[in-house]
């Protein structure tokens, strides 16, 4: 298979341009790329952060009709329904719906009233635009294996089963069709969660960026420095030379090999972003989340000054696997997560002004599938499907909502479900919100169908976002 | 399988006609030379019912065994060894042996041996020969016209015919017996593939001789005989008639003769419903068909250590030597019939009996979160339950708990552990029972606590979670699949799903009800702190009280199966547990999973479907019989063709996931329990130095950071198809993980028994301190792929820095093994030890 071979290439390239630079120069180290010295303007630079929330985040409870339809969503949401006055007012230019937050999102207030959030209301995976009677009636054509965790982050993530992006995703796959000249293998697609099936190419396996974990009595870093040329002869030679064209033998000694390459490359890449950059902002600094946003920020602050003019990073982050206890302001609970969220994405935003990559980069925030409108007995609710979202950043034409919210009426109009539980069968396909995203990023139009599986049975292929 | 049987026997024809055709040849106008094509059974058609086994030993010996009568009508049998002279086998001197009598009081000593006569056989051809019988009272001269009846699959008289290809078991006709047990025996005839004529002599309960025999059934390693026959009615001599012979079941015989050594036979006698089993250990080859090994394959090292990569925590040379002396088969069996061992809780329900003070009272020096996988290493590291505590390693990682993703107790995951335990290696429909009724599951997936919609309590809801996973990540998968494990589709390629959203919901309904039982205040534990953590001792009970019909009393239709109604909460559980079992993807699903955390990551479809016929049936109409799961995974053939080096099959094997590393470091330096490496958080108060649990990341037991374990089992490598889910630690936490082998403080190596060997090589010279490591840790190989850079390592700068620290008076550098730590890792990091296969 000719892609296994291009995994070989530029597993194997990556891997001697690291090692065999430290070798060559006697332990000195490899001197980081002149590109560094030459880039000062940044007119082509963008850059796409991706938010994956685990678990499936309830939008029923993100976005709330301040209107007419707040009893609906009241009366079906029953104990675990959040107070009218409560809600964060959103003004939105294009809603039939007064909606408002939920009041966990406060701190991200000042972004929403700057104009940089945009909201997409009812999108989930779908192979064709469908409504609830077509469900119901057995005449749509779902998404396979709704309801299941890892298969509708697959989905979301653009991996469709039993077609060419069954083991890729759109953000690999994107990464992929750009011109190498925009793109860097090191530092153009990064991932800083082990499951990155939406960052995955064809062939372009992500970047771990995610260093959180560290801590060392064991300090790699001499080997980075040069500081004991045996001991990386050692490594070399433990999985440098793979023996065999056994896949597997293979696969071990790559993976072992590229690992600890790209972690002394990117860890040089970072020790040379000023401290100025992605500095601590306030107490917040210690939350996983900020902390991975802040290595993403620095990550992307070092693409750019390299020259790189596309970049892409990958975040799963939370437990929104709320069947119990979704209400509460602990990390396992929804508000909680909603509100550490908001403040992260408050802290990014100020973040990226600081780091001056505002106007280049947006951020998407997803989930693989929302959750039925009526709460189950332990004071949560179970496996939904159509979800809001929400696109926020610089370029984002913000302060509006894109599609329709559901009719939140158990078995009405938008409800999927036989029981009546308040399902909602999506209006929209997220790969349609992904699309646009990727469109703004620089995929040609032309490519679109050929990263987005389903995307063709779409009249609108792309959302208004930008 | 052909199935063999034969309805009367001895009517030797029917025998023929299963064994195989006989050609007879009518030509015997010249000599013939015999050899050993002549290894087999002989009869005379017309004295049907009385037969020789001959066994060729060398060049110029044959033993040979008549199954015969005496003159007063008892079963006789009558042994000697011949010499091959010209175209005549000359037997001196038969000799008929009686007196240890059968069963518990046979005594090898009672044996008595009677000369009855001299035999010569001479040979016209392969096919055919004449026996003459010169007699000692009581018996009587006779004169037989033998044929063929047999030939063994290795030696067939046409060598043109090349054997059948089974290698296992071209060794394993000839003559075997328990040297414990001496003075009889069975004669093992290997006709083909797939059958076998076994011959048992021996004697009744009376110490007169008897003989059985039947033809069995040959799978890889066992021959299986259902029905064993006894020979009555004959009478030696001319008054010999075939008609008066009468042929009965006797009962059953299993032999497991692979690996020859430490061989097993198993034996009932009586009707199949009574019969009570018996076995008889200590099975040895007697004597081997002339130019045959007796024991192939041979059990290398490489061969017993590769076996328990596959099946335990690490080998050790202890474990290698069992292995070598049992045989992989009779080794797997005594792991399956070890007891379980469990953790020890008795500590564990007080959260503050660990805080300093208290843990220095009791003498526990562990924290208390780390108190369990602490104590999972020390079982991991020497309980003599290897194989059962590997399958509950995987258990763990298929019906997932966490104490990460939750807010469970780590009583809770203990609890879960030794249940897990218990069930390894029995029903998986009784470990489904447990799982679900597990208040750590309970708690886990939100099954505690799941109410149906009631009068009292109308916005009750029952909670799917647990449903949706037991349906798909426990018991069936999402996707309909075949025996062999691949995926079903229907007419446009589209993969078909085993469920939908109203399966879990009427799954979750028909599971509605359950609760954590309520604090049992007599317990006497409940006063022993504040908040004692008791409940997970005992499975989750029906929820009673307030709201009342807790449980979902409505019919359910669950996979297409109807659950009537009002059948009550415990009914409603055992009809899942019905529908579940009886589903077509459950023993493909579960299979799958098993033999990916034993022996290879992305099996082939033959291996799983051959699992997962066993797990459909275990050969007794059981169905979800793990033990005979395991057996199959272990000791199916794709598993064993790797036991000598290189020759494993293409992408077979699994990466060494964390623990595995951690644990086979621990156990080939002869650790008795995980090594102590004493923290202290005060240095002045030895009170508070705790037990160190080594870094795990994303690997560490019962931590997964969800329900959907620490990597999908169908994570593919990126950029092939190959599936690998252990791939998915090969990050940067994991490679400093791995590297670190030792911990960056070696000292506490001290602890274990063979440390001093690894020092002492460390001490010596480089190439014993790098063959030590290819025997602990690489199966005795003969090199590895980094083994001159390692050696260049210890040259250059292991060596040196060994004698200037050796003689440092600074007891820290002395025994700061910070850079023996780092030899270790770099040479365990090859694929030589990071890859099992």
């Amino acid at each position: 298979m000719s892609h296994k071979k291009d995994l070989t290439s530029l597993t194997r390239r990556r891997l001697l341009a690291g090692m065999g630079g430290l070798l060559a120069s006697s332990g000195l180290a490899v001197p980081w790329p002149v590109r560094l010295a030459m880039a000062n303007t940044y007119p082509d630079y963008k850059a796409v952060i991706c938010i994956f929330l685990n678990g499936g985040n309830d939008g029923n409870d993100m976005l709330i009709p301040r209107d007419g339809a707040y009893g609906d969503y009241a009366s079906a949401h029953g104990s675990l329904a959040l107070p009218l006055d409560e809600l964060v007012p959103l003004n939105l230019s294009n809603s039939d719906h007064l909606l408002g937050l939920n009041p966990a999102m406060a701190p991200m207030r000042h972004l929403v009233d700057r104009g940089h959030v945009a909201w997409v209301a009812n999108a989930g995976p779908l192979v064709e635009p469908i409504s609830a009677d077509d469900v119901k009636n057995g005449r749509a054509r779902l998404p396979s294996l709704l309801g299941s965790h890892p298969d509708q982050t697959r989905h979301v993530s653009g991996g469709v089963p039993g077609t060419f992006a069954a083991n890729s995703g759109w953000g690999g796959r994107t990464l992929e069709a750009m011109p190498n000249d925009l793109v860097d293998g090191l530092l153009s697609n990064l991932s800083l969660s082990r499951n990155n099936w939406l960052m995955r190419g064809r062939y372009w396996a992500p970047t771990m960026a995610e260093d959180r974990e560290y801590f060392t009595n064991l300090d790699l870093r001499h080997i980075l420095d040069g500081g004991n040329p045996m001991e990386f002869q050692a490594y070399q030679e433990a999985v440098g030379a793979a023996n065999s064209g056994d896949d597997l033998s293979m696969a071990y000694r790559h993976a072992v090999g590229n690992v600890l390459d790209e972690v002394l490359e990117l860890r040089r890449v970072l020790d040379r972003v000023p401290s100025n950059v992605a500095p601590a902002l306030n107490d917040r600094d210690d939350f996983e989340l900020d902390q991975r946003l802040r290595t993403t920020v620095r990550t992307l602050w070092a693409g750019r000054e390299a020259g790189v003019k596309r970049q892409m990073a990958y975040i799963q982050w939370g437990g929104f696997d709320t069947h119990s206890d979704q209400r509460g302001a602990t990390s396992e609970n929804q508000d909680g997560q909603l509100a550490d969220l908001a403040k992260a994405l408050a802290d990014l935003d100020e973040q990226l002004t600081i780091g001056g990559l505002h106007d280049h980069v947006v951020t998407v925030v997803l989930s693989e599938f929302g959750r039925p409108l009526q709460p189950n007995s332990s004071g949560g609710t179970d496996h939904g499907w159509g979800n809001h979202f929400l696109v926020t950043g610089g370029p984002v034409n913000g302060n509006r909502l894109i599609g329709r919210m559901p009719e939140l009426i158990l078995g009405g109009k938008d409800d999927m479900d036989e029981a009546g539980q308040g399902r909602w069968v999506p209006t929209i396909n997220t790969d349609q919100m992904s699309a646009s995203v990727m469109s703004w990023f620089g995929l040609p139009h032309t490519s679109l169908n050929d990263v987005f599986v389903n995307l063709e049975n779409f009249p609108e292929p792309t959302l208004d976002l930008f | 399988m052909q199935r063999v049987s034969i309805r009367r026997w001895p009517s030797c024809v029917v025998v023929a006609w299963l064994v195989g055709a006989i050609v007879l040849s009518s030509a015997h106008a010249w000599a013939y030379s015999p050899n050993a094509a002549i290894s087999g059974s002989w009869f005379d058609p017309a004295k049907d019912g009385q037969g020789f086994t001959l066994q060729v030993i060398n060049d110029q010996t044959v033993l040979a065994t008549w199954f015969t009568f005496d003159t007063q009508g008892q079963q006789a049998w009558l042994q000697g060894l011949g010499e091959i002279v010209g175209s005549t086998v000359v037997f001196d001197s038969l000799a008929q042996y009686t007196g240890p009598t059968f069963g518990a009081g046979y005594d090898p000593t009672d044996r008595q041996s009677t000369p009855v006569g001299r035999l010569v056989l001479t040979f016209d051809s392969c096919h055919q020969a004449q026996a003459v019988f010169e007699a000692k009272a009581p018996f009587v001269d006779e004169s037989l016209s033998l044929q063929r009846l047999t030939e063994l699959n290795a030696h067939r008289c046409d060598t043109a015919s090349a054997p059948e290809t089974f290698p296992l078991h071209h060794g394993l006709s000839g003559a075997w017996y328990a040297p414990d047990l001496d003075g009889q025996g069975w004669m093992v005839e290997v006709l083909n593939a797939e059958a076998a004529l076994v011959y048992w002599f021996t004697y009744d309960s009376e110490g007169n001789q008897r003989w059985l025999l039947g033809v069995g059934e040959v799978d890889e390693r066992a021959i299986r005989i259902t029905r064993l026959d006894i020979a009555t009615g004959g009478r030696f001599g001319p008054e010999f008639d075939a008609d008066t012979i009468e042929r009965a079941r006797w009962g059953t015989l299993t032999l497991r003769l692979w690996p020859c050594q430490g061989a097993s036979v198993t034996y009932s006698e009586g009707p199949a419903h009574l019969a009570k089993s018996n076995q008889i250990q200590g099975v040895e080859p007697l004597v081997a068909i002339n130019g045959t090994e007796s024991c192939p394959p041979e059990i290398t090292k490489y061969s017993a250590a590769r076996l328990l990569d596959q099946a335990t925590f690490g080998p050790t040379p202890e474990a290698e030597a069992a292995v070598m002396r049992m045989g992989p088969e009779a080794w797997v069996d005594q792991q399956l019939a070890t007891p379980p061992s469990h953790l020890d809780l008795s500590d564990m329900h007080c959260m503050e009996n660990f805080e300093p003070e208290a843990r220095a009272a009791r003498g526990v020096n562990e924290q208390y979160w780390d108190a369990m996988p602490i104590r999972m290493f020390d079982l991991f590291i020497d309980a003599p339950d290897q194989l059962r505590l590997r399958m509950t390693w995987g258990l763990s990682q298929l019906l997932v708990v966490s104490r990460d993703a939750s807010d469970i107790q780590e009583i809770g995951t203990g609890v879960y552990f030794n249940m897990l335990q218990d069930h390894a290696f029995g029903n998986f429909r009784d470990l489904i029972r447990a799982v679900t009724l597990s208040p750590t599951m309970g708690q886990f997936l939100d099954n505690a606590g799941s109410f149906a919609t009631s009068e009292d309590c109308p916005e009750c809801l029952p909670n799917e979670n647990y449903a949706r996973e037991l349906l798909m990540l426990f018991t069936l998968g999402v996707h309909q699949l075949n025996m062999d494990g691949t995926v079903r589709t229907d007419a446009s390629g589209e993969p078909l799903q085993v469920f939908e959203q109203a399966d879990v919901m009427a799954l979750a309904r028909a599971l509605s009800g359950w609760h954590i039982p309520p604090l049992d205040e007599t317990d006497p534990r409940f006063d022993d702190c504040d908040h004692p953590f008791i409940w997970y001792d005992h499975p989750m009970v029906p929820h009673t009280g307030y709201p009342r019909d807790a449980h979902d009393p409505g019919e359910k239709t669950l996979l297409g199966t109807r659950i009537p109604e009002g059948q009550g909460i415990w009914a409603d559980l055992e009809s899942v547990l019905d529908i579940l079992m009886a589903h077509p993807n459950m023993p493909p699903f579960v299979s799958y999973r098993l033999i990916q955390h034993f022996t290879t990551s992305d099996p082939s479809p033959a291996y799983v479907e051959r699992v997962a016929q066993v797990f459909a049936d275990n050969g007794q109409g059981v169905r979800g019989d793990l033990k005979a799961v395991v057996r199959a995974i272990l000791l199916d053939p794709e598993a064993r063709v790797g036991d000598t080096p290189q020759s494993h099959l293409k992408n077979f094997g699994r990466i060494r996931d964390l623990v595995l590393r951690r644990t086979a470091v621990y156990r080939a330096l002869g650790c008795p329990s995980l090594p102590t490496q004493m923290f202290f958080l005060d240095e002045d108060d030895p009170n508070y130095g705790v037990r160190f649990l080594p870094r795990l990341p994303n690997n560490r037991p019962f931590g997964a950071p969800e329900v959907f374990n620490f990597y999908p089992p169908t994570n593919q490598v990126p950029g092939t198809d190959l599936v690998s889910p252990e791939h998915m630690l090969l990050n940067f936490n994991g490679l400093e993980a791995m590297l670190n082998a030792l911990g960056g403080d070696a000292r506490q190596y001290r602890q274990c028994t063979d440390y001093p060997l690894f020092e002492e090589a460390l001490s010596r010279d480089g190439p014993a301190l790098i063959k030590l490591m290819k025997d602990r840790f690489m199966r005795g190989r003969q090199t590895f792929s980094h083994e001159q850079v390692m050696l260049n390592t210890y040259e250059m700068g292991l060596r040196d820095w060994y004698w200037n620290n050796q003689n440092s008076s600074d007891p820290e550098a002395k025994h700061y093994l910070y850079q023996f730590s780092m030899f270790f890792g770099y040479t365990l990091l090859g694929e030589e030890f990071g890859v099992i296969r």
